[in-house]
């Protein structure tokens, strides 16, 4: 037996010790463990192809297990990797030959607190899990991504998410107060004793675990802000005469303070897919905790969409969407796989001036590429400042077209001053592109990351590790 | 394929080829396309955080699931092309039908499920019984129904004026009316006052299951639809058959208690 293979055994012996029968090495378990739901990865599954296989999973149920499995990964120099609800899009979660820390066994809601509204939970937890607990007191975190029926907490924090209903409560780095963290190196952040609203006591490590996507440990625990469940809803579909339109109407609304709930424009080419519709439009839902502030957004919203000239054409739409809106797999198992085809999305955000005009050229220049069929549209996360729009790509089904249209899409946005993603994350699939974006900022990440991790073993191979010659 | 979806994409000659082709191809496992809408509802995956012991895995080795899977059907509700998992992990079984007692009004009573309780019951009741083997081998080795079999029981069972189940899994098989939603129909009043568990099977129709209770006296202080009695022991009262496996009371305890008495 080869000195790793030795090394390899005495390694999972320990493992054992810390975490018992929770704990694997079944090649079938590590299979599922080897994906996530990067589109590339699914593709090459469905094809039979070999993945990138771990070494084996724990289910640690405590913080004191977390950290001895991580303290035992830097005694073995053998890497791990934070894996929650294996719903990101980027293969950010799996790592080769790593040990997966699958947090899920440690779940609990740790204390809901109603008078300072907020929510404190293990890392592990389901997000949607969460959201019907709070539901059921008549709270929400009104955090919810299209991976809502998968995604775990501690997952969300690590890709810095967004949530259908960011427009309104934020993104989770607004919903985030405090965090619990095992660092690479086998140290401890614990939560603060008692969270406050704001401080200005230096800058705050615990935020670099917002998209640190595995990379600097595991996030174990984690306070939220929660809210009341809204007593008041309008939901209502406007149809503009073209996309550029909707865009600008977006842009009053936002500057109005109106802040809708949820406010998506879909091109007509994803408006046919989606609604069987050809006309560009968008779906509004206003939420508030009093008729007055409803009624008064509502009639501001009839106004700008007068004033826009748009057609008020109801709820039915909203409805439709609101049924749907988790399915990812029906038109990919129904149309796309049968068809050959393959598809992935990509979403950026940008500022108003700059929106339309990315909107057009990646619509222009991906379609180009040989072996796009279809390039859909819709934007959806608005600021003050701008907006997300999220591109859904389908195309033959080969891995040289599938980087093609990567390679187009993240120079078409970077050259046009948008970012290369807005709430996706980097993982494997945007590692290539992260300079250029980041500039000087990623030298810095990498060494906020090797004070983290100096063994390199915290979910390595991704966008943060450093080469020798960057020491 | 709408026609309006069709617009929005570009037409090759190999994309029109396939779409020719499109009704005639069919995706045989769709789990692998899916980051697991389901999940959430899995018994087995919510008691571990284990991917494996999930949908997840149980679509990816037969035998992960013929061992783990509780068949209980929660993530078929769950999932948008209600692909039936649960009976992917091994060949057809064929349901056959054996009448014990004829009459106008019977008792559909599934082999190895609720004998303990239907034979009783249709006695008691004065309904005739009829007696349906294969059933437990859908809901317990993960066997799909042959469907010329289905359709024969069915065309049977059309011969009666009124048929009811006390088991989930016939109803769900054979979509037979429950005889928990219809016991005003025979008189029953129950004098109970607690938890009420609801099987796995029967979520879809927790609501007309209680109200049907609520009509014949019971008084329920809480529905429990989170537990999954091949897993655990249910709190509260039970209405599947099954769970006096587990020694847990019933509701088909009470009514035997309630026609005895």
């Amino acid at each position: 037996m080869s000195e790793r293979s030795i090394l390899k055994e005495d390694f999972l012996k320990r493992v054992k010790i810390i975490v018992g029968s929770r704990f694997t090495d079944d090649p079938r378990i590590l299979k599922v463990y080897s994906r996530d739901f990067w589109p590339l990865l699914t593709l090459r599954e469905s094809r039979g192809d070999e993945l990138a296989m771990p070494l084996a999973v724990a289910w640690p149920k405590t913080v004191e297990e977390v950290t001895s499995l991580i303290k035992l990964c830097n005694e073995f120099k053998i890497p791990f990797t934070p894996y929650g609800g294996g719903s990101g899009v980027t293969g950010a979660a799996p790592c080769r030959d790593c040990l997966v820390i699958d947090v899920k066994a440690m779940n609990k809601i740790i204390e809901l607190n109603e008078e300072d509204m907020y929510v404190a939970v293990e890392s592990g937890i389901m997000i949607k899990k969460l959201e019907e607990y709070l539901n059921s007191k008549g709270y929400t975190i009104r955090h919810i991504p299209q991976s809502f029926p998968e995604a775990v907490v501690g997952g969300l924090i690590a890709t810095l998410s967004t949530g259908e209903y960011s427009t309104k409560y934020g993104g989770i780095e607004d919903l985030l107060l405090d965090i619990e963290v095992v660092t690479a190196d086998g140290g401890f952040i614990p939560l603060r004793e008692k969270i406050v609203p704001r401080t200005s006591t230096g800058p705050n490590i615990k935020k670099l675990m917002l998209g640190s996507e595995g990379q600097l440990g595991v996030i174990t625990k984690a306070t939220l802000k929660i809210f009341q469940i809204p007593e008041y809803t309008s939901k209502n579909t406007f149809v503009f005469n073209s996309f550029e339109e909707a865009l600008a109407a977006a842009r009053e609304v936002m500057l109005l303070g109106l802040q809708p709930a949820v406010l998506r424009i879909y091109d007509k080419d994803e408006a046919a897919l989606r609604f069987n519709e050809d006309r560009d439009l968008a779906i509004f839902i206003i939420e508030e905790w009093s008729k007055a502030l409803l009624d008064a957004k509502e009639s501001e919203l009839r106004m700008v969409m007068k004033k826009r000239g748009a057609l008020e054409i109801g709820e039915e739409y909203v409805d439709s969407w609101l049924k749907k809106r988790f399915d990812v797999i029906s038109d990919v198992v129904k149309l796309v796989v049968p068809l050959g085809l393959w598809f992935d999305t990509i979403e950026t955000a940008a500022t108003w001036s700059i929106l339309p005009k990315v909107y057009r050229e990646f619509k222009r220049e991906v379609k180009m590429i040989k072996g796009v069929n279809s390039v859909l549209a819709h934007a959806s996360h608005f600021y003050s400042t701008g907006g997300c729009i999220y591109f859904t790509i389908v195309f033959e089904a080969n891995e040289e077209v599938y980087w093609r249209v990567w390679e187009k899409a993240m120079d078409t946005l970077i050259k046009n001053g948008a970012t290369i993603s807005h709430h996706h994350g980097i993982g494997l699939l945007r590692k290539k592109w992260i300079e250029r974006e980041l500039g000087e900022s990623l030298k810095y990440l990498k060494k906020i990351k090797r004070l983290f991790d100096p063994n390199n073993i915290s979910n390595p191979g991704k966008f943060m590790e450093w080469e020798s010659s960057e020491a | 394929m709408k026609l309006k979806t069709l617009s929005t994409v570009k037409i090759t000659p190999k994309l029109l080829l396939n779409l020719i082709q499109l009704p005639f191809k069919k995706v045989e496992k769709p789990c692998i396309y899916c980051p697991g809408i389901c999940i959430s509802v899995c018994p087995t995956f919510i008691n571990t955080g284990n991917l494996s012991l999930s949908p997840l895995g149980y679509s990816r080795y037969e035998d992960l699931g013929r061992n783990n899977c509780l068949k209980c059907w929660r993530c078929v509700s769950e999932c948008p092309l209600s692909y039936p998992l649960p009976e992917s992990y091994a060949s057809e079984v064929k349901l056959t039908l054996e009448v014990l007692k004829k009459r106008e009004t019977v008792l559909l009573s599934a082999r190895n499920l609720d004998e303990k309780y239907s034979y009783g019951l249709s006695e008691l009741l004065g309904t005739g019984l009829i007696l349906i083997n294969g059933l437990v081998e859908r809901y317990d080795e993960g066997r799909p129904v042959n469907p010329s079999s289905l359709k024969r029981i069915l065309r049977a069972l059309k011969n009666y004026r009124k048929v009811y189940t006390i088991s989930p899994e016939s109803h769900h098989t054979l979509s037979v009316p429950l005889l928990i939603e219809n016991l005003s129909g025979f008189s029953i009043r129950l004098n109970y006052n607690g938890p009420i568990h609801i099987p796995c099977l029967l979520l879809n129709r927790e609501e007309k299951i209680i109200q049907a209770l609520i009509s014949i006296g019971v008084r329920p202080t809480k529905i429990i639809r989170d537990q999954c009695l091949k897993m655990e022991e249910p709190d509260g009262l039970s209405l599947c058959p099954r769970a006096s496996m587990r020694n847990v009371k019933t509701i088909f305890d009470e009514i035997l208690a309630s026609l005895s008495y």
